[in-house]
Parts: structure tokens; sequence; C-alpha cells
């Protein structure tokens, strides 16, 4: 029987996979990043302090995989003037801590803290603030049920936000 | 002052404007004045005060103003500004400050229609000449404030027409938006997103009826939305309310067309009426059977059919009454504004009309979403080509001469440029105080 992992392994496994991400977002590319997330799974940027949902009230972003889809396929088109300027993204993330674990399943709820360093146009700009990750243990590995963004200006004034954070 | 009336003549003819425009700080501080200071400006809904002392705050060109409801109930609009040493009383975007104003420097306080109250220590002031019942010691109130349907607009011009006047046919659009609730009112609801622009505020309000560029600036959403929906079995892409919303954006120019362009004084217009790119939502059956309940088969059919797009309530606000959704323009520079997006419930409607609206405002003009940034990238690049001196004109030619002129409204087909005529027929009026 397998040894049971310590709780500083798993937290090293839930790191590797969160920078995992993103590295992906970091290039951005999206083919590779999509892949993270389950089929049923969602990324939501919420527009408010402790929003309760992401339906009842307005959010930058709250996509499910058909939405994600179409963003990957306008991410890459040729004709999206906004995206004629790359994107070039440094992303950090630190004070990860899992929240929540489910011992049966191997199921993490992880929260951690976030800079985005972001290149885009003419200007650099830093995004900051929490992700909390649901990470769904797989044969695969884990993949994401779903991601939550908490910008801590999310409900300032806002230049075009082009790709996920 | 550098620019003459005749200079300015010349700055504005019937199927061009000067570059100018978009791009001299001078003449964006006049339009601040002559325009933003003239013409009614939306400032908000009331559903946004509902108790005495809740209040909101924005910039009125450049001037911070609050909207606060008083104890009995009436709505001001006041300078947000001590009488004192002018320090703003109250600073968050909304919230509530009681039973009045109280100045976070020295005291100085304030009843909730702005007439000064109390004076800490007022004995200094004895003998001085210092009348504290002078009423340029209270908080300043707008010349004037009125609401329609709930929509409070302010204006800092006494002799401004009133509200309802300067609405004219265009208020259609702000009594359809009501009238789709079953109890025909609406209440501002789920938050609000705001997108900075860097650009000129007109090119914002230009885009507005802009129908000759959805099909190439929103190709590339579209496409994407198409690609991957038509790889979904129909029974999951049918109740997709995004592939109703976003593949319209992709429409003919025929189609535009179609939806025409109805322009009013004052610089207001719309597109659409018989038709719009909402035409085809899907209506909640539940919904449906309320509407029906309120107003019967007959009203009901008339105000869901009446579908417009983009309706502008020159130069502040625009509506989209079919989504029941606005958005509001607050200039900041020659080269930035920042457009805001509210989302409306109507009363009396199931909670899913709210959240339609709240995807529509997400999925099209949150700056996160594949829609508002492409605008925008245009917009930018059009506030940079417009330094360049090798042509002075932005041009509006488009089925120019063919406007039919129905005495309060001028009409033309969708894809013509009357829209942008009605504007600047406005500003040209405005700017040289001929507007009446």
């Amino acid at each position: 029987m397998a040894r049971v992992e310590t709780h500083l392994e798993s937290l090293r496994r839930v790191e590797e996979f969160l920078y995992l991400e993103a590295s992906f977002l970091d290039r951005p590319d999206l083919d590779a990043w999509i892949e993270l997330y389950t089929e049923d799974g969602t990324y939501w940027m919420p527009a408010s302090e402790d929003q309760p949902d992401p339906v009842n009230h307005i959010s930058l972003i709250y996509d499910d995989r058909v939405m994600m889809e179409i963003r990957r396929r306008n991410f890459v088109h040729p004709r999206a003037a906004s995206k004629d300027y790359k994107v070039r993204a440094s992303h950090i993330i630190s004070n990860v801590r899992i929240t929540a674990m489910d011992a049966r399943t191997g199921d993490y709820t992880v929260t951690s803290n976030f800079h985005c360093a972001y290149h885009y146009w003419d200007e650099q700009r830093l995004y900051a603030g929490t992700y909390r990750h649901e990470l769904v243990n797989t044969d695969g590995g884990f993949r994401i049920r779903h991601k939550r963004v908490d910008l801590i200006d999310c409900d300032s004034v806002h230049g075009s936000i082009i790709i996920y954070l | 002052m550098s620019y003459t009336a005749s200079e300015f003549d010349a700055l504005v003819t019937p199927t061009r404007v000067h570059r100018k425009l978009y791009t001299d700080p001078e003449i964006f501080d006049l339009e601040m004045e002559r325009i933003w200071g003239r013409s009614w400006i939306y400032i908000g809904h009331e559903s946004q005060v509902p108790e005495p002392g809740s209040y909101i705050t924005l910039q009125l060109g450049k001037m911070p103003v609050v909207m606060v409801r008083d104890r009995s109930g009436t709505v001001h609009v006041l300078y947000n500004r001590c009488g004192h040493k002018g320090t703003k009383l109250v600073d968050k975007p909304c919230g509530n400050t009681g039973n009045g104003f109280v100045c976070c420097y020295h005291g100085w306080n304030y009843r909730l229609d702005g007439q000064l109250m109390g004076v800490p220590h007022m004995s200094g002031y004895v003998s001085t000449g210092f009348d504290k019942n002078d009423p340029q010691y209270s908080m300043q109130k707008l010349a004037r404030y009125d609401s329609y349907r709930g929509f409070v607009f302010a204006t800092m011009d006494a002799g401004a027409p009133d509200l309802k006047i300067w609405l004219g046919g265009a208020g259609d659009v702000l009594d359809n938006l009501c009238d789709r609730s079953p109890e025909g009112e609406v209440e501002a609801a789920g938050g609000v997103l705001r997108f900075d622009h860097r650009c000129n505020w007109k090119m914002f309000i230009e885009n507005l009826n802009d129908t000759m560029h959805p099909m190439i600036v929103h190709r590339s959403v579209v496409d994407a939305a198409n690609d991957y929906i038509r790889t979904l079995p129909p029974e999951d892409s049918a109740r997709r309310e995004e592939a109703e919303i976003i593949p319209p954006f992709g429409a003919s120019y025929k189609n535009f067309e179609a939806s025409g362009i109805t322009g009013f004084r004052y610089g207001h217009h719309y597109d659409g009426g018989k038709t719009s790119i909402h035409a085809e939502y899907s209506i909640d059956p539940d919904y449906e059977a309320a509407m029906l309940a309120a107003y019967g088969p007959e009203r009901t059919r008339e105000i869901l059919t009446f579908n417009t797009h983009n309706t502008l309530y020159y130069p502040s606000l625009t509506i989209k009454s079919a989504i029941q959704n606005i958005r509001v323009i607050r200039p900041i520079a020659v080269d930035r504004c920042i457009v805001e997006t509210w989302s409306f419930r109507l009363k009396g409607a199931p909670d899913s009309l709210l959240r339609r609206t709240l995807l529509y405002s997400r999925l099209i003009n949150s700056s996160a979403s594949m829609v508002g940034p492409d605008d925008l990238t245009a917009y930018r690049r059009m506030q940079q080509g417009l330094q360049s001196t090798a042509s002075d004109w932005v041009d509006m030619h488009r089925n120019y001469g063919s406007d039919e002129d129905h005495g309060d409204r001028r009409t033309n087909t969708g894809t013509s440029d009357l829209d942008v005529r009605t504007q600047y027929r406005a500003w040209r009026q405005y700017m040289l105080g001929e507007v009446n």
C-alpha cells in the first residue's frame, strides 16, 4: 500500500500545478491552458469585492468551457484588432494554502496570491489579487473545475483585459 | 480663447469634421463648458438612492457632483463641494450619509438638500461680515435637475429646455425600456463596469449607430463563436444564450440597412425600430405571461417589437431598451473617457431577464470581453492617426443628401452617417451658442 502523502508533499504538488497553469498564461498558450480545465470547468473574474455569485451581478469574465473555446479561437483570429499586440505576462504566485481537501477523492481547494506583470500594446500593467482554485484529482493529475480571480481593483476602472489572468 | 465663432463654423461642415475636434485640448475644455455644461447630462437612476441619505457621486464634466435623496424623498443633484474651503463632502461611489453631510475637514454640516446647518465655533465669525444664511455657503444645486421615469438628468444651464422637450421623440426608447417591465418600472441592478477608453469621447458615441463596422471589427468573435458552436450537438447550441447574442454582430450590410437610423434635435438618435440585431431573441414564457397579464396582447406585441439597437441621448447616455442596459460616458481629457455599463431589472419580470442583461453586459461591454476591446482598438488607432497633418478631415458622407425630414425627426438607411451628422449639427449649435 502506498505511503500517504504528507501535507508538505501535497502542497508541493499543488504549487507545481499552479506554476504550470501560470506558465501557459505567461506565454500565453490558450490551447495548452484550456486542457487543464475539466469539461464542466469555469473561470470567474468578479467585478466586486466578495461577490456572491457570477451571474446575478456583473462580472468581468465568467466563462465555461464553451466560452473558453470561443475565446481561444478569437485569440488567434487574424482579424481581431485588439489581438494585434502581443500580450506578454509574468505571473508570480505565492502564499499558497490548501483550504479544503476531500480525503476520499483527493480534490483540493487552494487559495493563493498572485502578481501578474502584463505587457500589452504600449504599456506595462500590474494586476494583483487572489486566486481560488478548485482542483480535481484525476488519473492524469490535477484538473481545474473552477478558478476564481479576485483582483484587488476588481471594481475600479479597467482598460482592455485581453486574456485570462 | 483662440477660437472665434467663424473658426468653429469652419471646423464642422455637413459632411466632415476637422481632426482638431478629437485632438485639441482647448476644444475639449470648450466642449465641457458649452456642451457638457449646457445639455442635460445623465446622473443616475432614482433606484440607486433608495433611502433618505442615500447618495451616489460622479464627475459631471470636470466637476464633482452628488445625487442624494432627502428626508421627504426628493432627489437632489448638488455640487459635491463644501461651502467653506471646497472639500468634497462625500467621496465614495455610493453610500448613505445619514441625516446630512458633514465635512471631513472643519465639520461644516449640511441638510440633505444642501442647505448649510452648522458651523463649529461660530463665535469667531461674529462681526466679520460672514452670514451663515447666505446661500453661497450652502452646497450649490445644479441649475436644473429632473427625472424621466426614474432616470435623473441635470444641467448646469438654467435656460435649458425642459427635460421632456429635450428628450423629444427619442424619449420613446426610454419609455420602451420601462414599458418592458410588467409594472412599467425598472431599477438599477447587478453593479457597474467601468471601462477606460484612451480616446476622445466622441469616438465612442459616433460608433453607437455606426453599422458599417460590426461585420469588420467583430468578425473575429463572430467567427470564433460560430466555428465552435457549430461543433456542438444542436440540443446544446440551441440553449446557449451566447448563440443569440454574439452572431448578430456579424449581420450583413443589408440587415443593418433595414434597421434604419432616426435622428432628433439636440443630437439624439437611434438605430432600429422595426428590427435590430436584438430582434430575434427568445422570450421567457413566464415573462411573456406577465407582460400579457399587465398589458394585453396588442400592447405587449407593440412593446416587444419596438426593437432599437443603440439610442444616444447626446452627449452622455446611450441605452439598449431591448437589452435593458445603458452606457454612460464620462469624459476625462481630450484623449480619454470612461464608459460605465449599468444593467437594469424589469420590475415584475422573472430573474432570467436580469441574468440575460448581465450576460450581455459581460459578453459585449466588459473590458475583458471579446467585443468592446476591438472597438476600443479602432478608437485608439483613430486617436493616434488623427495626429497626422496629412489630412485635416474626418468624413461623414454616407447617404448625404437623402436624409428624410419628418418634422421632429430625420431618417435614413441604417448604414447612413445620419447619426453622426445629427451629432455634429448639435455640436455646432452648442459650441456656437445657437442651441435652443
